[in-house]
């Protein structure tokens, strides 16, 4: 007569492991109502950028004060503040925007025009900049899903649900240049993200993760997440561990160390998962459902190769309102602290603090 | 229990002047706060009624109760003598007026004849204490963030534009204009010809008021000619880092006892002294929380740190650790405070909570009152507050200026 939960090892309670985002501290409500889709907040902690069904609102994060707004004529799906600069990367319709809030200082997104002189290509661009002082246009052939900026902050990769070779580009922001680095897509590409340190791309298709080696060009990892169909991915800043999260309500951990197959796969949301984040300090992820509701776990990582990732649940953040259907639909980490901005359907943004 | 039940107690006070004999008297077990506040003024022969508020107990329990029921609920035998601390009481804060604005109203200035309040829409608004806006000053785009009172009637502002501006009031004039930060203005402080700035971009801005304004070539199209600006070089300005990216200093104020010193207070979770003359940061605290507001109590020596984590931290800044007191009771943001300018131990704190709190500071346990927003919701946030004899002066994005009066002598109701 031995309980058989007493056999599995203790997880530490939550209440051990704060701080971690757990009340809600502020909603953001944009000037009409929209959807929101995709949330960031730039690297000083002042500015929240809101990706809307009907374009770009920036927030002051402090006071919820809508400061900017940009129309767009398709939604904005995704979007990712330039990590060295005060300009920000957004996805809509075929095109990537990039664009600088003129809040307090006047940046220009080029910051060293290209010299006139600089060769034309022999070939045809696959991509079309236009060029104005506070907005860069790069028109691509296929709907934009998602980008994602090195961490030098000059490369972009922006991705598109397709099969064909265009489906990631590089952009080149000092060079005003796009280039697809594979010849063609294996699979429907949901999300592409830089390694955090090394010249490494992960590409997401609806089954699968592919690792390149971006110098040579060789496929060095495949990871199986056994999901039917992928919807976004998350790097640890290691590297060595990728976050998947499926429509099919699964969300998977890869740690590359450990072959195809998932570390860990997790079942604690009832619909769609949409989005999921790491903490860039905190050992934190979140994830993001249709099911109205954004979870947030422990997710500690040691240096040592030995020793297994420890995975704990920590809370269930709900506040949106589900609206036909769709839930929260993105999420951002704060730069500094152990607070998580979501967005959603219900046309809000909600800061959670610790 | 008879009504003639009776307990020994013996008074205490730290206001000298409300000071009785240190003499135990014996009391009915039926007295509430104004039987006990009839004896103190009878003992005392005051010829005004004076109220008290009573804290009873090692815990200093602001007494709600009769003493008996007291005794009762804290299990506590009549036997005994019971020592109990008094101090002047204030009215419950009655609403006495709201003045509405078109925007969100982020920051107040108050004086004894007229309030200035600074709004999201840009404006700075004039008002007298009838609530007409005697003047409208278009000050700073995308909002006004901070407006504060300098000598001489002269009075400051620091904008979402990173822009601060030094106005003539009575004549609607801009006199001059500081640029330097590159972010919103958080706070801002004058005393003297020195004018120090806080900024989201964790700068801390010191300048000097007297600067001859040089008119150099206006950066943006819309700067009107009239405009003034200082040179950028009369700029004196330090960040607070933390890693490669500064922290968002949230509040500024002088050393009450010495205007050379200011304290500030960041997201990076550190309270900071600054030798203004130097200028140098001297000492660093650092908490566990994001801070966002802060005050001093002056006579005792403490500065109130308001935090993001709900909470009102008390820190000794003479000491080189934090202090353990802690003000709980919001259930939002602390986002401003300001000491009450009659009792020494005494503050208000404004809330994303939507609401304001006073506190003794001798009873941490749970404010004294709570004042709700007059013309607002539950989900408004209050962003600044201020308190000077006139009343306690609040905005918010309720947008409104609420005025709730608090001093003088209580109303000689009862229960
Ligand atoms: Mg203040």
């Amino acid at each position: 007569n031995i309980d058989p939960e007493s056999l599995l090892p203790k997880l530490p309670s939550p209440q051990d492991l704060r701080p971690f985002p757990c009340h809600l501290s502020l909603t953001y409500i944009p000037d009409t109502q929209t959807r929101i889709r995709s949330v960031a907040i730039d690297n000083r902690g002042i500015w929240l950028a809101a990706g809307c069904d009907d374009g770009l609102r920036v927030f002051e994060l402090s006071t919820g004060r809508q400061v900017r707004k940009y129309a767009y004529s398709d939604p904005v799906d995704a979007l990712q503040w330039n990590p060295v600069r005060p300009i920000l990367a957004l996805a809509s319709g075929n095109s990537v925007y990039i664009v600088a809030p003129d809040i307090c200082t006047k940046e220009s997104v080029i910051a060293n025009p290209k010299s006139a002189s600089a060769e034309p290509s022999n070939d045809t661009p696959i991509t079309d900049w236009v060029i104005e002082d506070q907005t860069v246009e790069i028109r691509t052939k296929l709907q934009v899903r998602q980008v994602d900026w090195h961490r030098k902050g000059d490369y972009l990769l922006s991705s598109s649900s397709n099969q064909s070779g265009q489906a990631v580009l590089i952009h080149q922001l000092s060079a005003q240049s796009s280039q697809a680095p594979f010849r063609r897509s294996r699979g429907l590409v949901q999300d592409a993200h830089f390694h955090p340190s090394a010249p490494v791309i992960f590409v997401m298709t609806q089954r699968y993760i592919r690792v390149y080696d971006l110098a040579s060009g060789i496929l060095t990892h495949k990871l199986l997440p056994g999901a039917r169909w992928l919807a976004r991915m998350a790097v640890h800043r290691s590297g060595q561990h990728v976050l998947a999260v499926s429509y099919d309500r699964r969300t998977v951990w890869h740690d590359l160390e450990l072959g195809q197959t998932p570390y860990k796969t997790l079942r604690y949301h009832q619909k769609a998962i949409r989005d999921v984040g790491f903490h860039q300090n905190y050992p934190l992820f979140a994830t993001a459902s249709d099911d109205g509701t954004a979870n947030v776990f422990h997710a500690e990582v040691y240096d040592d190769d030995s020793k297994s990732p420890l995975l704990v649940p920590l809370k269930s953040l709900k506040s949106h309102s589900i609206q036909n259907s769709l839930g929260v639909l993105g999420l951002t980490w704060h730069p500094r602290e152990p607070w998580l901005v979501t967005c959603g359907a219900d046309g809000t943004a909600k800061l959670w603090t610790a | 229990m008879s009504d003639t039940a009776q307990v020994r107690i013996r008074l205490k006070t730290r206001e000298e002047s409300y000071a009785v004999p240190d003499v135990p008297l014996i009391v009915p077990l039926s007295l509430k706060r104004y039987g006990l506040s009839q004896v103190v003024n009878k003992v005392l022969s005051l010829d005004r009624s004076v109220p008290f508020d009573f804290f009873v107990g090692s815990n200093k329990t602001l007494l709600k109760t009769s003493l008996d029921k007291y005794l009762i609920e804290n299990g506590l035998s009549p036997e005994n003598e019971l020592e109990i601390e008094y101090a002047r009481s204030i009215i419950p804060p009655v609403h006495s007026g709201s003045f509405p604005h078109d925007d969100w109203v982020s920051s107040v200035a108050p004086s004894e004849e007229i309030i200035v309040t600074g709004s999201f829409d840009g404006y700075i608004r004039v008002w007298d204490y009838s609530g007409n806006a005697t003047a409208t000053l278009s000050a700073h785009e995308d909002g006004v963030k901070a407006v504060s009172w300098a000598e001489g009637g002269a009075l400051v502002s620091g904008g979402m534009d990173g822009l601060i501006k030094l106005w003539d009031v009575p004549k609607s004039r801009c006199v001059s204009q500081f640029m330097g930060h590159t972010a919103p203005i958080n706070s801002i402080i004058a005393k003297g010809n020195l004018l120090v700035s806080a900024g989201a971009d964790g700068q801390l801005g010191i300048w000097n008021l007297d600067a001859k304004p040089t008119v150099i070539k206006p950066k943006k199209k819309k700067a009107k000619l009239e405009d003034n600006y200082v040179e950028p070089q009369s700029i004196v300005s330090h960040s607070v880092r933390q890693g490669n990216v500064s922290s968002p200093l949230t509040d500024i104020i002088f050393s009450p006892k010495d205007s050379t010193v200011a304290y500030s207070v960041s997201e990076n979770h550190t309270i900071q002294t600054w030798d203004l003359l130097t200028p140098q940061v001297v000492e660093t605290s650092t908490t566990s929380f994001p801070l966002s507001a802060l005050t001093a109590l002056p006579q005792v020596g403490i500065l109130a740190v308001g935090s993001t984590a709900r909470h009102i931290l008390l820190h000794d800044p003479r000491a080189q650790t934090i202090s353990s007191g802690q003000l709980n009771g919001h259930t939002g943001i602390v986002s401003s405070l300001a000491p009450s300018p009659e009792s020494e131990f005494m503050l208000v704190s404004a809330s994303y909570d939507s609401t304001l709190r006073i506190w003794d500071i001798r009873v941490p346990g749970s404010s004294l009152y709570t004042i709700q927003r007059a013309n607002g919701t539950r989900s408004d946030r209050v962003f600044d507050v201020d308190w000077i004899k006139t009343g306690i002066f609040s905005v918010g994005t309720d947008k409104n200026l609420q005025i709730n009066a608090s001093t003088g002598a209580r109303a000689t109701e009862e229960n």
